[in-house]
Formats: C-alpha cells, structure tokens, sequence
C-alpha cells in the first residue's frame, strides 16, 4: 500500500459492471464525504466512456456532483451515473478496417481524460472486472481507491460486497411465492438464479427459501442424485419440490449453460434450469416447471444491510484517499472495515467454500446438494 | 328450512392467490352460520373420479388467509368427460363422469362450490346436467372471465408484476437498455395493461391490439431522441404483430389449456435489438406472479365470493356463479360465465388514458 503524494482537489466516481442495489448510497457517501472536506467529485457516465468518448456525450460525459445530486438517492436501485458491461478500456471493442471486431487497449486515452479534467483521484466503485481496470490505471499513476461491489459476492477478500442482500432476499421472496404454486399443483419448480461462477446467491437462498436441492458451481451435480431426491420426497408424501440452481452450476463431467460470448465483454450464463427441468421431468415423471429470476434479483431498493454497507464503504474509501493510501480496496472485514490491495482481490474469485457453515446446514437440513 | 346439510368444494386450474381465502370463508360459513358439514375434494375433480376427500373444519382453514396456493390442491387436467389417461405411451381419452356422481352421492354431498376459471366451470356446467346441484366461483390471475367486473387472484398478479417492472427499471435505465418483460394473461392484455401503467411502462402490447413491430421501434428511438436512453416494453404473453400469431411455447395433452403460450418476450427483444441497435433484454415473470400471499383487496373478495357462494347454495340456487358488477355481488348463470372470454375493450377508458401519457400500443 503506496502512499500517494500530492493534495487532493478534485475526485472522480466510477460505477463499472452489472448494477447492483446500493451503487447510489456509495455516490452518496463518497460525495459528501469529498465535499465534506472540501474536494470537488466529478461522476464519469457509463464505465469510463464519459471521459474517453466525449463526443458520445453533447451534454457532457462527467456529471459535477453536488449535495442536490445525491439527495435522496440512498434507497434507490441503479446508478444515477450510469454502467455498462461493455466499456473496458483495456480491451475495447472496435471496429477494424477488414470488419471485424478487435479489442484495443484505450487506457491512455482515459489518463488523458483525468489529466484533462484535473483529476486527483478516482474511486472506483465494481466487481472483479472493474477493479482489474482500475488497478491498471494505478499502476499508471493515478491515486485509485476500489469499492467491491457485486450481487454475486465473488469478490476475494472482502467478508461480503453491497447488493447480495437484496439479490438473496429477493431470489428468498420469490422461493416463498413459488412454493404455494408448486405445491398446488405438485410440481417440481426449478429456479434459476445469478452469481455468476460462484454459488452464494443459490445456496444463502435455497437454504432461507427451504429448497430441497441447491445447485452450485462448486460441486457438479449429479442428476440421478437430483432425482432420487425428489423420488423420496414423493414417496414421504411430499409430491412437489423446489430446485434452487445457481445459473454456473455444471453436471459431473459436463458443461455449463451459456447463453452468449461476444468480444469485448464476459460471457453471460444460463439456461440451465430450462434443461434441468426438462431432464428432470424426463427421469422422474414428475411435471416440472422452470423459472428464471434474472434481471429481477438486481434491481430495485437496496436492503437496509445493503444500504449502510454502501454508506459504509463510501465513506470509507474517502478516509483512505485522506490517509494517503492508493492501490487499495474497501473491505468488510467485521466489525470493521479495512483496506486491501486491489492485487489481490482480483487474482482471485472467491468461490464457497465447501466446509463452510451454510453448506454443513444445508447438508444437516437434508438438502441435497447434488452430490 | 333448506335441505342442504353437506357441501363439497374443490379448487381447479391454475392456482391463484385467494384460494386459500375462498375455501376458509365457505367453511367458516357453512360452520358457524348454517351448521352444515364441508367436504374438501382434492385436486379438482380429480378427487371425486378417484374418490378422494376429506372432512374440513375450523382447525383445518385457521391461518390460511394469508396463504397462496391451495389446501386442497389442484390440477388443469381433470375433465372427468374426457380424461386423458396415459396407457403406455399413448393418451387415450374417457368419460368418466359417472365415477363422479357416484363419489358425490355416496358421500352424500348436497351441493358442490366449484372454484375455477373457464375450464373448470364449463366441467361444472356440464354436472348440472346429470343432476348435481353447483355454484361456482370465478377464479382467474388472467381477469379475463366475463360476467364479473374481476376475478381474485388479479390483483396480487398485478402488484407482483409491477413490483418486478419497477425492480426492472433501475436496471434499464443504469445500462441504457430496453427491458422487454413478458406478463402472463393468455389471450387476453389484462395484467399487461395494469401492471404495463402501474410500473410506468413506455410500450404495453396486448392481445387484444396487434402491433406492428417498427411503431414498437419508432416510439423507443423518440425516447432516445428526448435523452432517454432506456425503455420498458410490457408485453402479454398472448401479443401478436399485425398478421402474425401468437407465440406458442408447447402443447400439453390432456390440459384444459392444452396450448401453452410463451416466448414472445424474446422474440420481441431481439428484433427490438437489431432494429434499433439499443441492447435488449427480455425477462419472464412467469410463476412469480401467481405465487405468493394474495394483496389485501384479493383477500376480502376471495371472502366475499366464498361466503355468498355457501348462502346461494343454502337458498336452493344452483347453477350460478358468484360475480362482481361494481360492489355488488349479483349472481349469474354460470352457462352465461363460460366459453367466452372478456378481453380488453380497445376503447377502454384506461387505454386511452395511456395513450394520452405517449404509451404505445404498438399500433
């Protein structure tokens, strides 16, 4: 952890990535923190576009924020700033002159853009891919504190990120509706929900929603065991059941399901309730239904946890610029919050561990895990 | 004094919030106002072909107002005239009506309260012939049942649609994308239409309007135009463009509603996507909107309807279905209820309010 140099004037704010409940508290705490202090906070729009492709912004790509911009964004979902899942400096998409699409590195374009707009720091607020970017851009010199901020709650070495509170509680929300319906009509419904290669928004909401199965990346599934599940449950008198999978998990020697892989950009998972189910149905006679929550566990109001996470951490990260500190991200580590290198958060994903607690609670509830 | 000492009541379709409420309310009635006996029957009709019921009292209906789903079970598979039963790999079709009436009799059923939408009350209809005594209740999340203003069960669909077009929101708008999200209603634009204007929809595409794609299309690159580079599109499971068809996901044998519909939503974000070159994505709210604990208006019509439907059958109706015109709980035949469908008038004054807001039709 450097030690930068040089008073701070003037800040600027990133939001990176997916959208997830509790980007806003995070603009609001980091600006009245800056302002609080006497700095000035520019919001750069969409990633870092605002700032590398101006012309794409007539009405200017970097928002000045003052306390009438953040007032009364704490409970509101989104970014007030705006993301993007395409815009990595690093590796832009672009168009060559033979029609393909090639990844080129912009990255100095965007120091240009700091330079340009006096910015002495930046706080960058993503997941793993968003502090990737902007641990490059502290290695170029720029004085750079990261926000971890993700639903799937990936992240390595941060107890927990904003925004998984209220996937798991929403994805929870929506188990407790699908139960009545499953059990009316003794279904099997199986739920699809996010995180990506990790299993913590399936596992702490199949576990909260009383699944029967739980499908993580962690540990490809056997569906014979999936089956057998559902066979004992039926002859116990249980005629439905619920599935929670995770949209990374994989069968035993198998693949995952991806939907789409373009340049420029992660590949996006799913489908694989689509497939369980039908197998499932196919195996066991029983009629299955599948439900993919998407899009619906990252939008909307934060949960309260989510919001003074949020507060937390952007309050946090202008006491670390204070201190000097660069190269660094805001993590949870309770009861406190402490600051770690964005080098080591992103060289790895933080996957569950399979002796955690919740696993060993699933397993003594007479979950099947699929193993 | 009436005659009737016995009812049954049994829940068929898809399940729907305020099941659970209809069924306490008969038996609670029944109980404490008349002091005649219930009989739960389980899974539609089902549990009267195979004989399957159970006695219900106070304890068995205490703490269920809250709950989705039904106590009773149900299926959308239970015409007893025409049953489909798998033998090997094939399904064959037989009447096995006569099982009913001979459950019913023996069990000496008086009455029976059938809850259900369309396709369980054209099954009921058809028992009054062979000499049962029913009264229906109209059930449908789809609305789309006439002869009642509205059916329990819509407004729990309704809010839990728009809670999920408003979760939808902050994430079109934070990306810049167009949300397509795909409503349930089969042929009808009911819950589209609703939860399309409560959740501030931009473009809500209904049945009951074929829609031409590049009006969809115009009316999202003028929101560009105005600096908003987000937009909702709602459409009804049932939306078709103009001389198109609907978009069917599967056919299930031996279903009252056999032709499953479905896809639309995706279908739809990707023509958006390439039209317009804005990024799109489609989302299906599917079972969630039937799930769950049924809205406080639901709650009390589910109440209401169970509890007229056990004072027509004391009075010696039969034949009717309890239906909503206004507040008024006015009974109608239920041969007046089934096999038409009430769908969204175009001339609707919440139509035209829409448009005055700039929300496209598509048309």
């Amino acid at each position: 952890m450097k030690q930068a140099e040089g008073e701070i004037k003037r800040i600027a704010i990133n939001t990176g990535g997916g959208d997830a409940p509790g980007l806003n508290a995070v603009i609001r705490a980091i600006v009245l923190s800056a302002l609080n202090r006497g700095w000035e906070c520019y919001g750069i729009r969409d990633g870092y576009n605002g700032l590398f492709l101006p012309e794409e912004y007539p009405e200017g790509g970097m928002i000045h924020l003052t306390r009438d911009t953040v007032r009364g964004i704490a409970h509101l979902g989104g970014t007030i700033l705006g993301t993007t899942n395409r815009g990595n400096p690093l590796k832009y998409p672009m168009k060559g002159k033979d029609g393909k699409v090639y990844e080129v590195d912009r990255s100095d374009e965007v120091m240009e853009g700091f330079r340009k707009h006096k910015i002495d720091a930046l706080i960058a607020i993503g997941g793993d891919g968003s502090l990737s970017i902007a641990n490059a851009f502290a290695r170029k010199g720029m004085r750079v504190i990261g926000v971890p901020k993700t639903i799937d709650n990936d992240l390595d070495k941060t107890v927990i990120t904003f925004g998984f509170d209220t996937a798991v509680s929403f994805a929870t929300e929506a188990l407790d509706r699908l139960h009545s319906t499953a059990e009316a009509h003794r279904r099997v419904m199986v739920v699809e929900v996010m995180g990506r290669y990790a299993g913590w928004i399936a596992l702490n909401a199949g576990v909260s929603g009383t699944a029967d199965v739980i499908l993580i990346p962690e540990i490809p599934y056997d569906i014979n065991k999936v089956c057998e599940k559902i066979i004992e449950r039926k002859r116990i008198g249980q005629k439905y059941s619920i599935v929670v999978v995770a949209e990374g998990a994989k069968p035993i020697h198998g693949e995952r399901s991806i939907i789409a892989k373009e340049i420029g950009r992660a590949e996006r998972l799913g489908g694989i309730a689509e497939r369980l189910a039908q197998e499932i149905q196919d195996l066991t006679g029983n009629e299955s239904r599948h439900v993919v929550l998407g899009y619906l566990q990252r939008g909307g109001t934060p949960t309260t946890f989510d919001r003074l996470i949020s507060l937390r951490f952007g309050a946090a990260a202008i006491r670390a610029l204070e201190q000097g500190q660069s190269g660094v991200m805001v993590a949870l580590d309770p009861p406190t919050v402490k600051y770690v290198p964005m080098s080591q958060v992103i060289s790895r994903m933080k996957t569950v561990p399979l002796d955690c607690d919740t696993i060993l609670t699933a397993r003594d509830l007479g979950i099947c895990l699929g193993d | 004094m009436s005659a009737i000492k016995r009812i049954g009541v049994l829940t068929g379709g898809g399940d729907c919030p305020g099941l659970n409420a209809v069924i306490r309310s008969v038996v609670k009635t029944a109980i404490y106002q008349y002091g005649i006996e219930v009989i739960g029957i389980k899974d539609s009709f089902l549990g009267l072909i195979e004989n399957r019921m159970i006695q219900l009292g106070n304890d068995d209906v205490s703490n269920i107002l809250t709950l989705g789903g039904t106590i009773l079970g149900t299926s959308n598979r239970a015409n007893p005239f025409d049953l489909s039963v798998k033998e090997g790999n094939t399904w064959v079709h037989c009447d096995v009506s006569s099982k009913v009436v001979g459950h019913y009799q023996k069990r000496g059923l008086d009455g029976l309260i059938c809850i259900g939408g369309d396709g369980t009350l054209k099954v009921a209809k058809d028992f009054l012939t062979l000499g049962l005594r029913i009264i229906g209740v109209p059930k449908t999340i789809d609305n789309d049942l006439s002869e009642t203003d509205v059916t329990f069960g819509f407004d729990t669909a309704v809010a839990n649609a728009t809670d999920a077009i408003d979760k939808i929101h902050t994430t079109a708008q934070s990306h810049h994308r167009v949300m397509v999200v795909e409503t349930m209603g089969r042929y009808a634009g009911w819950i589209a239409l609703y939860s399309g204007l409560a959740g501030g929809g931009d473009v809500i595409l209904i049945p009951e309007i074929p829609y031409d794609l590049n009006k969809v299309t115009h009316n999202i690159r003028e929101r560009v135009k105005r600096g908003k580079r987000f937009s909702i599109v709602v459409v009804a499971e049932g939306a078709k463009p103009k001389g198109g068809d609907m978009v069917v996901k599967k056919m299930v044998e031996g279903s009252f509603e056999p032709i499953r519909l479905g896809g639309i939503g995706i279908k739809l974000a990707d023509e958006i996507e390439e039209l317009t070159e804005i990024e799109c994505r489609a989302i299906v709210l599917g079972h969630i909107q039937r799930g769950g604990t049924p809205t406080a208006f639901d709650r009390i019509l589910a109440t209401r309807f169970g509890n007229e439907a056990v004072h027509l059958m004391v009075n010696g109706e039969n034949g009717l279905m309890v239906s909503l015109k206004g507040n008024e709980l006015i009974p109608v035949p239920i041969e007046r209820a089934v096999g038409k469908r009430k769908e969204v008038p175009p001339n609707s004054p919440l139509i035209a309010a829409a448009r005055s807001l700039d929300i496209s039709f598509g048309d």
